[in-house]
């Protein structure tokens, strides 16, 4: 049974915003990782190095894919060595011939598909910068763990890590640190109810109080 | 500008890791004790509070302070040691409460300030820290005139979807630094933050 960890690890400006880090999509607030990263970005290439090495796969929705295709394919080096040769799931009912070495496409019902993987794997599927993906995979309790890097600054509009919930989704605290000077990286693990995914005992305990 | 010479405002604000203050039902069960936002803090002489939330920050320190019981009763539980010292602190503190509505307060510190332009003045007396109680609209509104200092953050380990965000009424970036990131055994983490306001301006072309 994988673990499924939303990171890479996700960035995020300190009001929860996703949204154009780089600056391609040309937003007002965009290209704010490189700008508000600065100097720290050294830190955090450690970091998504270090999560790249211990990745088992990577799962992402298309466009997302399509950008780090972009990005990786052509390079080499120790991060590009593995990610390129790292297994890719991509979620999308379009994408038929992914470019990109060792990739597979889903295509089928998101949670059922997802599910069957993380039974299959073992160790961590990561989920890099696919957050309507991970909007989805979070609604449906299937995320077991969030790495979290938050930019020192307010961007005031963009879109959000997090959409609106059902419910209250409560976490654990796993670590707390600063990357170089500005970056808070935190790590959270998800509380799961006993309701989701894997039929374990909590299911059993429920059903003997009533 | 320089805000070196004034003393700093910092606000204290616990949220969810989804940046909200309250929950969709204006809830805010993570929350231990509204007392914990003091603790995050300096010494402080002046505590400056938005109208919106005052009416019910009155009537529960004054609980606290004069009727435990009824206090005792509101939280289901006996208030903690750290609760009767905010309201002891609290008592002796000169609080500033921005309201144009507000007519009248019971609380024995309190004034109310219809103008911003107040608060400026009060930035610009000798003293200590200025404690920024909350809540979010006048949080905001002191970003966005770059009234405020420092903000620390509680946050809780919890994201609820929706409800009164921290930032909403944030009209421009704002650049930050990072002064501090602190795990708590209980799973909050403190952030402190120092604004920049320098730096949220659009720098003029090189």
């Amino acid at each position: 049974m994988a673990k499924l960890v939303i990171s890479g690890p996700q960035n995020v400006s300190l009001d929860g915003v996703i949204q154009d880090p780089d600056g391609k999509e040309g937003l007002s607030f965009g290209g704010w990782f490189v700008e508000f990263g600065g100097d720290d970005l050294e830190e955090w290439n450690k970091v998504a190095l270090d999560e790249a090495l211990r990745a088992e796969a990577w799962l992402l929705g298309r466009r997302s894919y399509e950008f780090f295709a972009l990005r990786w394919q052509p390079r080499t080096g120790e991060l590009a060595d593995r990610l390129n040769r790292l297994p890719k799931y991509v979620v999308s009912s379009t994408l038929e011939d992914p470019e990109w070495n060792n990739s597979t496409v889903l295509n089928g019902d998101v949670v059922t598909e997802v599910l069957n993987l993380k039974r299959e794997l073992d160790g961590e599927i990561v989920v890099p910068a696919s957050y309507q993906l991970g909007r989805t995979l979070f609604q449906h309790d299937l995320v077991d763990e969030l790495r979290l890097v938050i930019f020192p600054v307010v961007l005031g509009a963009g879109e959000r890590l997090f959409g609106e919930t059902n419910d209250k989704k409560p976490m654990r605290l796993i670590d707390a640190k600063t990357l170089g000077d500005g970056l808070a990286y935190l790590t959270y693990e998800f509380v799961r109810k006993a309701s989701a995914g894997e039929h374990q005992q909590p299911l059993i305990t429920h059903r003997s109080q009533r | 500008m320089t805000t070196t010479s004034s003393r700093p405002f910092i606000a204290a604000m616990q949220v969810t890791l989804d940046g909200y203050i309250l929950g969709p039902d204006g809830e805010a069960d993570w929350v231990d004790s509204w007392a914990d936002g003091l603790d995050v803090l300096p010494e402080v002489d002046a505590f400056v509070l938005g109208g919106g939330m005052f009416p019910d920050y009155e009537q529960f320190w004054a609980a606290i302070l004069d009727n435990p019981a009824a206090a005792s009763e509101w939280l289901g539980r006996d208030p903690y040691p750290r609760e009767l010292n905010y309201a002891r602190v609290a008592a002796k503190t000169p609080h500033l409460v921005l309201s144009t509505t507000l007519r009248h307060t019971t609380w024995p510190t309190a004034r109310i300030v219809p103008d911003i332009n107040e608060l400026h003045a009060l930035k610009a007396l000798v003293g200590d820290a200025v404690y920024v109680v909350g809540g979010p609209r006048l949080v905001t509104s002191l970003i966005n005139s770059d009234l405020l200092d420092e903000l620390r953050l509680i946050v809780h380990p919890v994201v609820v979807g929706s409800g009164t965000p921290l930032f909403g009424g944030v009209t421009q970036r704002q650049a930050l630094e990072l002064l501090r990131t602190e795990p708590r055994a209980s799973g909050r983490v403190n952030l402190t933050y120092r604004i920049r306001a320098a730096r949220a301006v659009t720098p003029a072309a090189a």
